[in-house]
């Protein structure tokens, strides 16, 4: 009897099927729509800046260039940008390394806390922090400011947040939590045996942190300040919190008055000609942190063993010091500017904690909310993040694919494409796509001033942070796991719903929370696409603070605080891992 | 069942082109069980991978039954997934979201011919059946062993019925004395089920233990092609003796008739190896160097001296000096080791022969 296995074989006939299109040609095509949107949102800001109307049409100029170099205002712009993003950077390592070297090269108790704290840390967002400082520094009426005019009285005696170097402190803080991030795993991929190396041959531990581990460490932590860097010069929320008004601007609050002027008509040529500097800038910089990366791979300090890096052992001095330092960021960087406002929202004028004043505390300012605006922001930002997240997701899915597991040709050039808008600030990605919906899609598909293009530019800055994801998911997957189900007649989609998607599901949960989280608190993009039809709860929040009703804006951001506990909930419940190495807040 | 003709494959990368086929010809016969043997990067997976279609090949063809599933000439290539074959890979691509039954279930539910559940079902036992892990098809992936990963692999594998089954080195993950089990099994099953097998392995072994038919391969070129003891007593070059284990090589210049002078001294050979007129070299394994503490026999024997004897178990290893040259020996290991001065016999059956400087070609090729 014959075996049943042993049947004649039934897969005989083969059909090359040559007309419809295969199931990668489609998936290329997925992948090609956002490519060819990205490229297209950075080539407009150029196209922008080197043109001007004249009767018979257009003509090629570089008027905006000369207006924008000959003008004293921009040159100031400049220095405030420098100022703004230095004083970051420095602001953010000085918290940033030591935190993350306690948390990965001692043997600090309870330290899984901090990771958590520095990761929920990068997702508070940048402007209600912005707003709690002012509240404290203000020159008038700033918590600090006036306990110290208790004690001094003269001027001089006041610290101004409102200038770059204060600002750049502010956006520091925020940005410290990247910065532990990034070194952190510098730190934890050091090779123990090197320090072994020096403890066995005499050299003590302070004298091997400064000659071995700090070194080794170095190109980590260059490339991370370079990252930094990177993000400090286009940041636009501490800015325009606390700058606008005060008048004091860096590069992303002059694009923005451009665009938005109080008076006049907008600049897009000036915006683009000044955003075409800062991309040329960006462009630098994220060469540079490759360059520094690469460098730093010549150390070959990850030799791919599994270990436990050498641990500083703590004395009972060295765990209060360690976590006196830890406390100290927390509390000045993420707690003391939330509880500032939040204490704000529930007075009439802000006032110094006291007896008087906690009589007075009441809800007026939550009952003054414009309610059915707020409502508005909440629905349109509620879509938002269900939609950003899910179709991120799916395009990146696409694309990385197509980038880690294909061999078509050019697939390196759509994984940089992808990158993109990872390396432009986001606020030059906003003015495009302002300028393309406004002049060039107006009559065709009148897209401005709804929630779609909000949609739009947030999946396409958001994708690079998906492809970054998924390319590192996708490659940790054996290649095999997917050509068994090819070679077993299994086409690619289904592969990719039955094999590949199951497998990636715990870092697509994570990406898609993380994705949510960033466009609840997106604010620099929404600040130039942004009208009353499409409002989101961060504009409601800072148009509120624009106009000038500080305790009411700190009521709504006190909301749009707790709406976001139960999200928060979810990624510390779901993910409980780092955010992945590289994100962009 | 596959008839490869004139496949050619080069991997560009930044270090440089690497040619991973170059013209290879090839006929693998209908229930063969076919092996392709050679050091890494000899080509032998990406030959294994094009037959798939996992790897797109530069030219040439491939057919497997009467389809051409590839042809450079026809512009034809038949994607992996349309080509109705099943594989073992090296890493056993187990499905770790899946349970034993669900990896098995997978391609007949999903695949290019879907069945009906009722027979899904007895599909999956019977292939669980024939690999002896009907007992497990609950169990999820992440808690097999190694060894019970392998035979899941091979009964998803079977289960889609395929005429043909390519194997990637499908043992190196197991270890020793799990391979030889698993290595029995493999030849026993296939056998029953008639199905064709091409076979990946860097283990000559586990090749010549499997194979009906062996390809040695090296830098991208199939250097010879045949039986395994064809391959093993006949080897055309040098480098295929010296891939199926230790040789030793003893240069030569041919007199009058058969005999040929050497550097350990005169050798009668045979007449099937039609020596021609020149300088060669003679090849001899260490098993066939008899030795014996008397003189045994009336030709190709001389004297020599026993310098070492390794005990590995069942056999001894020798190190003798014979007219100051250094030969290895293997004896069985049922008396005695020998020692001091013995005898030393070539027996002219097991001689093999090369031109001169063919050893040369071999090393300069493997630097190249």
């Amino acid at each position: 009897m014959s075996h049943p296995l042993n049947a004649p074989n039934r897969y005989h006939s083969i059909n090359t099927r040559c007309f419809l299109p295969t199931q990668r040609s489609v998936l290329i095509a997925i992948a090609l729509i956002p490519a060819a949107a990205i490229v297209g949102l950075l080539v407009i800001p150029i196209w922008v800046s080197v043109r001007v109307e004249t009767d018979a049409g257009f003509a090629f100029s570089l008027h905006a260039y000369r207006a924008l170099f000959s003008d004293p205002f921009s040159y100031r712009t400049l220095f405030n940008t420098a100022v703004f993003s230095a004083v970051a950077t420095l602001t953010a390592l000085s918290f940033g390394v030591p935190s993350a070297w306690i948390v990965e090269r001692t043997t600090l108790p309870r330290k899984g806390l901090v990771f958590t704290l520095m990761t929920t840390g990068l997702l508070i967002p940048g402007f209600l922090s912005a707003m709690g400082w002012v509240f404290l520094l203000h020159p008038r009426i700033g918590l600090v400011n006036a306990a110290l005019g208790l004690v001094v009285a003269a001027d001089w005696a006041r610290i101004n947040i409102a200038t770059p170097a204060g600002m750049g402190f502010v956006q520091g803080l925020g940005l410290a939590p990247l910065a532990f991030i990034m070194t952190a795993a510098t730190f934890r991929s050091a090779n123990p045996e090197l320090e072994e190396a020096a403890a066995v041959h005499g050299i003590g531990s302070a004298r091997s942190l400064l000659r071995v581990t700090l070194p080794l460490a170095l190109p980590g932590i260059l490339a991370a300040a370079i990252y930094v860097l990177t993000i400090g010069l286009a940041a636009f929320e501490v800015p325009a919190v606390i700058g606008l008004s005060n008048r004091v601007f860096t590069f992303s609050t002059y694009l923005y008055t451009q665009v938005h002027p109080q008076e006049g008509a907008p600049r897009y040529d000036l915006a683009a000609a000044f955003g075409v500097f800062v991309m040329a800038l960006s462009g630098i910089l994220s060469w540079l942190y490759f360059r520094v990366l690469k460098e730093g791979h010549r150390f070959a300090v990850v030799t791919g063993r599994s270990y436990r890096p050498r641990q500083v052992e703590l004395t009972r001095g060295g765990v209060r010091a360690a976590w006196g330092f830890l406390g100290f960021y927390l509390i000045i960087g993420q707690l003391l500017p939330l509880a500032t406002l939040i204490w704000s929202s529930l007075l009439r004028y802000f006032q110094l904690p006291s007896a008087a004043a906690f009589a007075n505390v009441s809800l007026v300012n939550y009952r003054g909310l414009p309610w059915p605006y707020l409502i508005d922001g909440l629905k349109n930002t509620a879509f938002l993040m269900a939609a950003v997240s899910t179709l991120v997701l799916g395009l990146s899915l696409a694309i990385s694919w197509i980038v880690v597991r294909s061999k078509a040709r050019g697939r390196f050039l759509l994984d940089a494409v992808a990158f993109l808008p990872h390396a432009v600030p986001g606020i030059i990605f906003a003015l495009s796509a302002a300028y393309v919906a406004l002049f060039l899609l107006r009559d065709v598909v009148p897209i401005y001033g709804t929630v779609f293009l909000l949609l739009a530019v947030y999946v396409l800055e958001r994708t690079s942070f998906g492809t970054r994801m998924l390319n590192n998911a996708i490659a940790q997957i054996h290649p095999e796991l997917e050509e068994a189900g090819q070679v077993m007649g299994i086409s690619l989609f289904r592969r990719m719903g039955k094999i590949l998607a199951p497998l990636l599901l715990p870092a697509c949960v994570n990406g898609w929370l993380w994705i949510a989280l960033l466009t609840y608190r997106e604010l620099t993009i929404a600040s130039l696409l942004v009208t009353p039809a499409n409002v989101t709860l961060p504009m409601v929040i800072w148009g509120l603070w624009q106009s000038g009703s500080f305790t009411r804006a700190a009521a709504a951001a006190a909301m749009g605080l707790f709406f976001m506990l139960p999200f928060l909930f979810f990624y510390w419940y779901f993910g409980r891992r780092l955010a992945p190495e590289g994100l962009r807040t | 069942m596959i008839r490869i003709r004139k496949l050619c494959k080069t991997f560009v990368s930044r270090s440089g082109a690497v040619r991973a086929l170059s013209n290879i010809d090839l006929t693998v016969e209908q229930g063969q069980f076919f092996v392709l043997l050679g050091p890494s990067g000899s080509g032998k997976t990406t030959l294994l991978r094009s037959v798939a279609g996992l790897e797109r090949p530069d030219s040439g063809e491939i057919a497997i039954g009467t389809n051409v599933v590839f042809s450079s000439e026809q512009r034809r290539f038949v994607p992996a997934e349309e080509r109705g074959i099943g594989m073992v890979f090296q890493s056993y691509a187990i499905w770790p979201h899946l349970t034993v039954f669900d990896n098995v279930a997978l391609p007949l539910t999903q695949g290019r011919k879907r069945l009906a559940r009722a027979r899904v079902r007895d599909r999956v036992f019977e292939a669980l059946k024939l690999v002896g892990m009907e007992d497990y098809a609950a169990r999820p992936a992440p808690l097999l062993s190694g060894g019970q990963q392998q035979r899941v692999a091979l009964a998803r594998a079977l289960a889609v019925n395929p005429e043909l089954l390519l194997m990637d080195e499908p043992l190196s993950n197991l270890d020793a004395r799990l391979r030889e089990e698993v290595r029995v099994k493999i030849k026993a099953l296939t056998r029953e089920l008639g199905v064709t097998v091409l076979y990946v392995t860097h283990d000559q072994v586990e090749a010549m233990t499997l194979a009906d038919s062996i390809a040695v391969m090296a830098d991208g070129d199939i250097l010879q092609a045949g039986e395994p003891d064809e391959l093993y007593r006949r080897p055309t070059s040098p480098r295929v003796a010296e891939f199926f284990g230790a040789i030793n090589w003893i240069a030569g210049q041919t007199l009058e008739g058969s005999r040929v002078e050497t550097e350990i001294g005169i050798l009668e050979l045979n007449a099937h190896h039609a020596p021609g007129s020149g300088r060669m070299i003679i090849g001899v394994r260490p098993e066939d160097v008899k030795l014996s503490p008397a003189p045994a026999h009336p030709t190709n024997e001389l004297a020599g001296k026993i310098l070492s004897a390794s005990f590995t178990g069942g056999e001894f290893l020798y190190e003798v000096e014979v007219n100051g040259k250094l030969l290895l020996a293997r004896a069985m290991s049922d008396s005695e080791a020998l020692k001091g001065s013995v005898f030393v016999h070539f027996p002219c059956a097991r001689m093999t022969l090369f031109p001169e400087g063919a050893i040369e070609r071999t090393k300069e090729g493997e630097n190249g």
